[in-house]
């Protein structure tokens, strides 16, 4: 009799344990986060690299400045390209762009990728240390003047972090 | 149950029921630990997948703005924007097909596909996968009239309300962050709408863009956003008309100096230019406007074309009587009257891009007010351009009507000016006067019956670019050499009253006829039997032994009759062939060609739904030449006709009498004797016909030809009828004669003569024709003569 009272409660033991996980994941399902977590992790990074390439497009900065210095040979536009982006960024922030136009070549059916130039900041960024970085790509059809660049597609690189 | 009685078992019961609720609380740690870390997860992520989406869809749109704006300034103007534009002739948008919205929509297809694969590449990190579908969206309420954007872009110009519109659904996954099935309806476009425009100012609003909605329509619609930077980043040109130096339209369109723009708010502007230009009227809505093509282009580059007006209406009013006169052959004044049904008098008048009208060749007066000068017609492609008139003189009876596009030019020959067709246009050509080469608008305008006599005409156009050059049934078609419907050999144009040969140096011999060894007629047949009822000859000089008219002009056709570029589209109302030729031919002989007698301009129309022929002729004498005989037209009959009769014109004295319209000594039956029966003062019509079949053919000669006749034939200037063909057959012609080939005169060196002869085909009776007996038939070609004669072309009010 006694033994049978002790598996009855071992029996009931499990189903109030799982009843309580139950409950829990039910919960879980249906509860939003009870505080809010600020992570600062490399998406964090990548949000702002896309979110200056968004403003740099938006402002059309590609085809003032970009444009100009590749195509027509505008001498400094890596410093005009540089300082825009230094002061877009928070300060502590260290940065590499590299600018390629993407080619179609409709006969063969392919594209290529023409390097036009690259900025950083510093400008010897590859040789400091980083010890935390992101990049991204980023696409730029063209779409202001001069006429000579419209619908050319851009292809950009961007390299944000800290710098040690 | 005391504690004491507790048992020993009971303690490892407590330990079991410690362990599984470690167990369990361990369990619920691990869930949590799991929840918090899927919460983290997504809290990082997400920012990135909005990033990433935001700039593939807006280099969507950008994309699609680039290839929206190259299309729009091809369309424009291809060689202002040459260094966007040149970069895509290679793959088919060359200047010759800067008006081919397909072509540039098929490179912005594949653009696109191009950017899809680049980006995909540059995404990939993110697993991006990306498409787009080109659906259909209304733009109705943009433009204020029911339009869609489909195939990807669109543009509806020329209008006062235009707009060059593009759009695609985009989706898109980001498989590596297990991001699925993202839409976005990417839509760019620019909107002009032109509210009122002064001699020197013009109000517009401009709007962009806009939001993507569903409304429960069948479309998705959109509406405009204001734009507000046309000032700073855009661009605003205005064209004015050209005018002479009375003022007065011209055709051409100049671009104006803007002086001063204002921006009101909401899209909206006022722009001040120079010149000023004359505020004109609408006749039939009494509107008033400055006639002006505005031209915006946003940053992007898209631009639109508008224009303050959306047709050009006018009259054409009909100056022929319809009660004539004439004298019989007694000397009697007769008055003939017309019958109510006119309907063979119908005009095919050409609209010249430099707004003049043309009537066989002759430019058609216009009964001007400043108030109601006709605009130029927009600066667009021909195959937009359409024509309506009206069938009862009524603005309710008005009705697309069948046009044709031809180029015209104006050569120099000897001093002599002469307006010569140079083809049929390119449809995807623009509209516009040119220094050199003139655009004409040919249509027709038909005056059923007498109650009538004016006509309304709409000149409008069609406000898609994609609009094609509308193919209109017709019943006339060239022939050649090698068609299947040639049955030997041909160079024919078939109508329904008549099949033309034209025969030349490229094709000499008539079928089952003559040869004619490179002399340039044309020999009218039977459609039914292919019996030739004999040639046209334009111009003849001197006899070659018994045989009359030696020396003819010798040459080629050139017979325009499609559309280069849209070859399997004929020309719909006429077809025409032109002959400039500086040689002349003997028929009778091969080999007899010489180049020091006359040079030849001629132009020979067949007309669609009408019965007659104008043939327009330039003769230049390069040398002094003497000869028996000389034939200013001569029309063959080869025995079908047993009638003649021809009418005076009123400038040499008969038997001491003058008189105009007179039909001396005629109509007459045929008979053997004399074998060339002449008579003299031939006047504006001759004409032969057969009593049996009921089918007449006359010559009208307009009034300068009837004076030409007079001051180079002077008193010998005859009407005459050959009896015979020079192999025996009955023959039966009618002939112009300036001097008959039983004597012998000069014509002089520089002896310029410029007239034109139009056969007209008739009948004993029927539709538009009075019913009438064996010698009155010829009246049936009286009643319509008037409407080929200068003094009753009809009259241009706009």
């Amino acid at each position: 009799m006694g033994r049978r009272g002790g598996q009855t409660r071992v029996v009931e033991l499990l189903l109030a344990t799982f009843m309580a996980v139950a409950v829990i994941v039910m919960v879980m399902s249906f509860t939003r986060p009870l505080k809010s977590v600020y992570i600062r992790e490399t998406s964090d990074l990548r949000r702002l690299a896309y979110n200056l390439m968004n403003n740099m497009a938006e402002a059309g900065v590609f085809e003032r400045v970009v444009v100009p210095g590749v195509y027509s040979g505008s001498s400094g536009w890596n410093d005009t390209l540089n300082f825009f982006i230094m002061s877009s960024l928070p300060p502590g922030l260290v940065y590499y762009m590299r600018i390629s136009r993407l080619d179609f070549d409709y006969a063969s059916g392919t594209v290529s990728v023409v390097p036009l130039g690259h900025v950083a900041n510093p400008p010897d960024f590859f040789s400091k240390p980083l010890y935390e970085a992101e990049s991204i790509k980023y696409t730029y059809v063209c779409v202001g003047d001069p006429d000579s660049a419209r619908a050319t597609v851009l292809f950009i690189e961007l390299v944000i972090g800290y710098s040690g | 149950m005391g504690r004491a009685a507790r048992r020993p078992g009971g303690r490892r019961g407590q330990i079991l029921v410690a362990t599984v609720l470690i167990i369990g609380l361990f369990i619920m740690a691990l869930l949590v630990s799991v929840y918090e870390a899927h919460v983290v997860f997504l809290r990082t992520r997400s920012p990135v997948v909005r990033e990433v989406v935001a700039s593939v869809t807006a280099d969507f749109k950008r994309a699609l703005a680039a290839m929206l704006a190259l299309a729009t300034r091809a369309y424009f103007n291809y060689t202002q924007f040459i260094d966007l534009t040149g970069r895509f002739s290679d793959l088919g948008l060359d200047y010759g097909n800067r008006h081919n919205f397909t072509v540039a929509r098929t490179i912005a297809l594949n653009y696109l596909e191009y950017w899809r694969q680049a980006v995909t590449k540059a995404y990939g990190e993110y697993g991006l996968q990306v498409a787009y579908e080109v659906r259909r969206l209304d733009v109705s309420r943009e433009l204020g009239r029911p339009r869609s954007v489909e195939d990807l872009m669109k543009g509806y110009w020329y209008m006062n309300s235009s707009g060059s519109y593009a759009y695609a659904r985009l989706r898109l996954n980001l498989t590596a962050l297990g991001f699925y099935n993202w839409e976005s309806d990417v839509f760019v476009g620019l909107t002009l709408t032109v509210w009122e425009s002064g001699s020197d100012y013009v109000r517009i609003t401009v709007r962009y863009d806009g939001e993507v909605a569903q409304t429960g329509a069948p479309l998705p619609e959109v509406k405009g956003i204001p734009y507000e930077r046309l000032l700073s980043r855009g661009k605003v040109w205005i064209y004015v008309p050209e005018v002479d130096s009375a003022g007065r339209y011209i055709g051409g369109w100049r671009l104006a100096s803007v002086k001063d723009a204002s921006y009101m708010g909401v899209g909206n502007y006022t722009i001040k230019f120079e010149p000023s230009v004359t505020v004109i009227t609408d006749p039939i809505t009494g509107r008033s406007y400055a006639p002006l093509m505005v031209v915006v282009s946003d940053e992007r580059g898209i631009i639109v074309e508008g224009c303050t007006y959306n047709y050009i209406v006018f009259k054409i009013r009909r100056s022929t009587p319809d009660t004539l006169y004439y004298y019989d052959s007694a000397g009697t004044r007769r008055t003939l009257a017309r019958p109510g049904d006119i309907s063979n008098e119908v005009y095919t008048l050409e609209l010249s891009s430099n707004l003049s009208l043309y009537w066989l060749g002759m430019k058609l007066p216009v009964e001007e007010a400043e108030e109601k000068w006709l605009p130029p017609i927009p600066f667009a492609p021909v195959k937009q351009i359409m024509v309506m008139v009206s069938s009862d003189g009524t603005l309710r009876s008005l009705a697309e009507r069948p046009i044709q596009y031809e180029n015209w030019t104006v050569v120099d020959r000897h001093g002599l000016k002469v307006d010569w067709p140079v083809g049929l246009s390119d449809p995807q050509m623009d509209f516009v006067k040119g220094e050199k080469y003139n655009t004409r608008l040919v249509f027709q305008v038909s005056f059923p019956t007498t109650s009538i006599r004016e006509q309304y005409v709409v000149i409008w156009w069609h406000d898609d670019l994609d609009a094609q050059p509308a193919a209109y049934p017709t019943q006339i078609k060239y022939v050649k050499t090698g068609d299947p419907e040639c049955r030997s050999s041909c160079k024919d144009v078939w109508h329904p009253l008549y099949d033309v040969e034209f025969v030349d140096q490229e094709h000499p011999q008539s079928r089952g006829y003559v040869d004619y060894r490179g002399v340039a007629a044309l020999v009218l047949r039977d459609p039914y039997t292919d019996d030739a009822f004999g040639p046209y000859n334009l111009h003849a000089f001197d006899t070659y032994g018994s045989s009359l008219g030696r020396y003819r002009p010798y040459g080629t056709w050139q017979v325009y009759y499609n559309y280069m570029r849209y070859s399997w589209i004929q020309a719909p109302i006429r077809i025409f062939a032109v002959l400039d030729t500086t040689q002349v031919g003997n028929v009778y002989a091969s080999g007899d060609v010489r180049s020091d007698y006359y040079d030849t301009l001629a132009i020979v129309q067949i007309v669609n739904g009408t019965r007659y022929i104008p043939v327009i002729t330039y003769i230049y004498w390069k040398n002094s030449r003497s000869g028996y005989g000389y034939w200013m037209a001569t029309e063959m009959g080869r025995g079908v006709a047993d009638w003649f009769l021809y009418l005076t014109a009123g400038l040499q004295a008969i038997s001491g009498v003058t008189r105009r319209n007179w039909t001396y000594n005629s109509p007459f039956l045929w008979r053997e004797t004399p074998s060339v029966e002449c008579y003299p003062d031939p006047g504006i019509m001759l004409t032969h016909w057969s009593s049996s079949s009921g089918i007449g053919r006359a010559l009208v000669l307009n009034r300068a030809g009837v004076n030409v006749l007079r001051s180079i034939g002077g008193t010998y200037a005859r009407f005459c009828t050959t009896k015979f063909a020079p192999g025996g057959a009955r023959q039966g012609s009618i002939e112009y004669v300036f001097w008959t080939h039983d004597s012998s005169r000069t014509i002089s060196q520089g002896t310029v003569l410029s007239f034109w002869a139009v056969i007209f085909d008739y009948g004993s009776s029927g539709p538009g024709f009075l019913s009438l007996g064996s010698s009155d038939m010829w009246k049936n070609a009286y009643i319509y003569a008037p409407m080929f004669l200068e003094d009753y072309a009809p009259r241009v009010k706009p």
